[in-house]
């Protein structure tokens, strides 16, 4: 399968993507953990996703995340263009991502560090609401724009029986979507209810998907259409 | 077997000649509380007790071992669980990536996803695309792109009759699974094409990133007092960017990104192929090495996967 098959089109040229640096931040969910165990689950995949289109466009990126395991380095890269920064909020540890977001400002601090390590970014993008409360900020500190990746969104998730959430999760969504460049979100639900809940200008809200990885398109072929050996059981 | 029955699931299971078109119920993702495994198990078992050997077996495909053992001790039925996961019946395939449950797919008759909560649901797109018909909850993509009877069956939450209910007429009926599935292969293809994943996001960077953003991005006023935190002591005037630490010496010596690198390499690697040889008589078009190419490329080529034949000279 081409490389074009994967991404599809792209429209701008990579020699002016090169020139936006991202800095991409989810504390919760570390890309480097398989979907499918613990928290594991579609953000971690999405990160991936989001990684693989910054190195198909020459975009310089550092994908901020929280250190969940002492076994995981504070730094690691990813690519030639891609790095990743794990920062310490509390102990390092399992923490529940319902809990990062009584710590804020170690977090914002954190960041702030990290960031002034690396290079001046053009664009910080946020994916879950805790981590978008840090972008907000930095946003602010920094006076760049960030856009933001709902991902479940506190309003749905209390109707529908959830009572674990944060009790001021509810106001702090409402400002990290009404002061993000767009909002990226993955349904029609979850726009309908940005919309009618959380007052965002339809607009801004873009529903984005999800992709899907090679191996569901074409499972009898590898990447150059020749039938694969199947190799369940053995990673 | 008569030519004008169709055979049913359990009669293929008994007939050697059809033993690969038998399918599996099929669970993908977490072992989490909300994704429902309990309801899925008990609609499971009654199509057991109804059916016998010709229900289909279940594969349940994620998790660690610790999380797969804590969710079968959690269930009331555990002792009949036990045995039938002794007979082959249920099996609990652990963590696979995408190759491993790709592969697994293929002998899914149906997926079942059956979330309390969903805010997309990717394994029910990963099914459909590749063919395979999803029983969901209304919630994400499944309430998106599912439609009932056509590509898959939508189910509440916690309503384990009827999720059995919709289970079995993939054991009445062996052509349904196909049948539904062709519609869902292409309920996926047409939306992953109007989604545009790559190209949303990379519009949405090239807007705000080399702009600046719009300008309510930068209107941050009464919504975000509950943000604004004022920067702590040390970190004020640190900024912006004095410290240049490790993380930087380690970025490549070129600052040319390497996809363009690589488009460089291509062009190279095209005029090698179009270069001369020596003793034919194809002399009159010769090809010029671009004289952008740096030299310290030339290593890198030649020394790389594809041998250049002796007979061929750089011109």
């Amino acid at each position: 399968m081409g490389v074009r098959q994967i991404f599809g089109e792209l429209s701008i040229s990579q020699s002016t993507m090169s020139s936006v640096k991202v800095v991409l931040i989810c504390l919760h969910a570390d890309p480097a953990s398989p979907p499918g165990i613990g928290e594991g689950g579609g953000t971690h995949s999405y990160l991936c996703e989001l990684q693989r289109l910054y190195d198909r466009m020459g975009m310089p990126h550092l994908l901020v995340t929280r250190r969940a395991a002492p076994a995981s380095p504070e730094y690691e890269r990813l690519s030639s263009l891609g790095e990743l920064a794990r920062i310490r909020i509390g102990s390092v540890g399992p923490l529940d991502k319902h809990q990062l977001d009584s710590h804020h400002a170690e977090t914002v601090e954190q960041i702030h560090c990290t960031i002034s390590k690396w290079d001046v970014p053009t664009v910080l993008h946020s994916v879950y609401w805790n981590s978008g409360r840090a972008a907000a900020q930095i946003s602010c500190d920094l006076g760049i724009p960030y856009v933001h990746t709902v991902i479940s969104n506190g309003w749905r998730r209390k109707i529908t029986g959830f009572d674990d959430q944060s009790p001021t999760r509810f106001d702090v969504e409402r400002a990290v979507y009404g002061n993000a460049a767009r909002v990226f979100c993955i349904c029609n639900q979850e726009r309908q209810d940005l919309i009618e809940e959380y007052g965002v200008a339809p607009e801004k809200i873009e529903i984005v998907g999800r992709p899907v990885a090679p191996p569901y398109l074409k499972p009898c072929r590898d990447g150059y259409g020749v039938p694969r050996s199947v190799n369940v059981g053995r990673h | 077997m008569d030519s004008n029955h169709l055979p049913t699931n359990g009669e293929l299971v008994h007939d050697a000649a059809f033993w690969w078109n038998v399918g599996v119920y099929m669970y993908v993702g977490r072992m989490g509380g909300n994704k429902g495994i309990e309801h899925m198990l008990t609609a499971w078992l009654d199509l057991r007790k109804q059916y016998g050997e010709t229900c289909p077996d279940l594969w349940i495909v994620g998790g660690s071992p610790g999380e797969i053992d804590t969710v079968r001790q959690q269930v009331t039925f555990y002792e009949s669980l036990f045995t039938l996961e002794r007979q082959g019946h249920i099996r609990w395939w652990g963590y696979l990536d995408a190759k491993g449950v790709g592969a697994l797919l293929l002998k899914a008759l149906v997926l079942v996803m059956h979330s309390s909560y969903e805010p997309g649901g990717r394994v029910v797109l990963e099914a459909m695309s590749q063919g395979v018909p999803v029983i969901g909850t209304p919630h994400g993509f499944a309430r998106d792109l599912v439609a009932d009877g056509v590509n898959g069956f939508l189910v509440s939450y916690g309503d384990a009759e009827a999720l059995s209910h919709r289970m079995s007429h993939f054991i009445s009926q062996p052509l349904l699974s196909p049948s539904l599935g062709y519609a869902a292969k292409e309920t996926a293809r047409a939306a992953l094409a109007s989604w545009n994943f790559f190209g949303r996001h990379q519009d949405a960077y090239m807007t705000f990133g080399l702009t600046g953003g719009p300008p309510e991005s930068k209107a941050l006023d009464e919504p975000l007092n509950l943000i604004k935190n004022p920067l702590p002591q040390g970190l004020i005037g640190r900024f912006p960017f004095k410290e240049r630490l490790p993380m930087m010496q380690m970025r490549p010596v070129s600052s040319k990104p390497i996809a363009a690198r690589l488009s460089t390499m291509a062009t190279f690697r095209r005029c090698l192929r179009r270069a001369v040889p020596l003793s034919g008589k194809r002399t009159r078009k010769r090809a010029a090495l671009p004289s952008n190419i740096p030299t310290r490329y030339l290593p890198v080529v030649l020394s790389g996967t594809r041998p250049i034949p002796k007979r061929y000279i750089i011109l």
